[in-house]
């Protein structure tokens, strides 16, 4: 009886693990960290290609070619920085 | 489905069936030999002096053993820099690797970002020393055999993977995590189609594979060492073996 009980609260554990996690986000995607950008903005020639740039932004940041202030020109800090940088758990953007 | 799609889905799936496989072996085999640690008789107190008189003392000891290894302190000074070092760096890099495998991410984890990285550029200087000293020490050399050489190759070949997937040949870490999720919560998701970052999760998986029937076991059974976890009051209460033959003395 009591291994069926532990069996069970494993299984609602995983159950519950798998509903909290949010699908990734993605430009334009769906889900609570999908990231928007406002229309009125297009893309600086900086950020193609797309692959790249978001495997690199930071090293520009860092390098000191770019501020992270300017960033937030374009960028909501909420809806399109600090949705992925908490989903993969580094340092958040603070405005 | 073109023939590449075809051959990267094949591919995909079975680099997820090793994860799998991989961590089915590694929990298995750690709680196999954890069961077997607990299960060996210890019929007599063979602790180690100077001991610990209390249950306390044994915790403050095995505490000690596992973050500052004592005993290595005394016998070698440059061996145990290099393993102090080792550790410490395996530890914050395991620690900020938890990362990919929780939402949300604790505070803590991303508060280590910074002396993680520098862990992570750290890391193989040790491991290159613990390999060389195997090496050129001929005392060492004569005890070492091919496992020795395995958990180090692999430690360092995971190592060089990952900083280069972290520095160099760069991969989207939004896509990892899905991934390394995806494994958790028992709903796959392709790997990121990123040579490096498939050598680092395939070497990571050899590692788990090897975990539990290599010396990398110490991580575990220094808490089941009968010389380090037992009280030191042999005198004190009236020790009887439980599987002793009763003697008759009429």
């Amino acid at each position: 009886m009591n291994k069926f009980l532990l069996l069970m609260l494993l299984l609602a554990l995983a159950a519950l693990t798998i509903a909290c996690v949010p699908e990734k986000p993605v430009k334009d995607g769906h889900g609570e960290l999908a990231v928007v950008i406002d229309r009125e903005f297009t893309s600086p020639v900086t950020h193609s290609p797309l692959d790249w740039w978001q495997t690199r932004h930071f090293q520009a940041v860092n390098n000191g070619d770019i501020k992270e202030k300017d960033c937030l020109y374009c960028h909501k800090v909420e809806r399109s920085c600090n949705n992925c940088h908490g989903y993969v758990g580094v340092r958040k953007i603070v405005p | 489905m073109t023939d590449a799609a075809m051959i990267w889905n094949l591919l995909a799936a079975l680099i997820i069936g090793l994860g799998y496989l991989a961590a089915f072996v590694f929990v298995g085999g750690l709680l196999l030999r954890i069961a077997l640690y607990i299960k060996t008789p210890v019929p007599l107190k063979i602790v180690q002096t100077p001991g610990p008189k209390s249950a306390p003392g044994v915790l403050a000891r095995i505490a000690g053993d596992v973050l500052i290894f004592p005993n290595l302190f005394q016998a070698d000074k440059l061996l145990w820099l290099g393993a102090w070092i080792f550790h410490a760096c395996l530890f914050l890099i395991l620690v900020r690797h938890t990362r990919y495998f929780l939402y949300p991410v604790p505070e803590l984890v991303i508060d280590w970002q910074t002396i993680s990285v520098y862990a992570g550029f750290f890391f193989p200087i040790p491991a290159l020393y613990l390999f060389w000293r195997r090496l050129a020490s001929s005392r060492v050399l004569y005890i070492s055999g091919l496992p020795d050489y395995i958990t180090l190759i692999l430690l360092t070949a995971i190592a060089s993977t990952g900083m280069l997937v972290h520095y160099f040949a760069r991969v989207y870490l939004v896509d990892v995590k899905a991934f390394t999720l995806g494994l958790v919560t028992f709903a796959p998701v392709p790997p990121p189609q990123h040579p490096i970052f498939i050598a680092h999760f395939l070497l990571v998986c050899a590692l788990l594979i090897w975990f539990p029937f290599s010396k990398l076991m110490h991580a575990g059974g220094i808490f089941f060492s009968p010389t380090r976890n037992q009280i030191d009051n042999v005198l004190y209460p009236r020790y009887v073996n439980k599987w002793n033959e009763e003697v008759r003395v009429d």
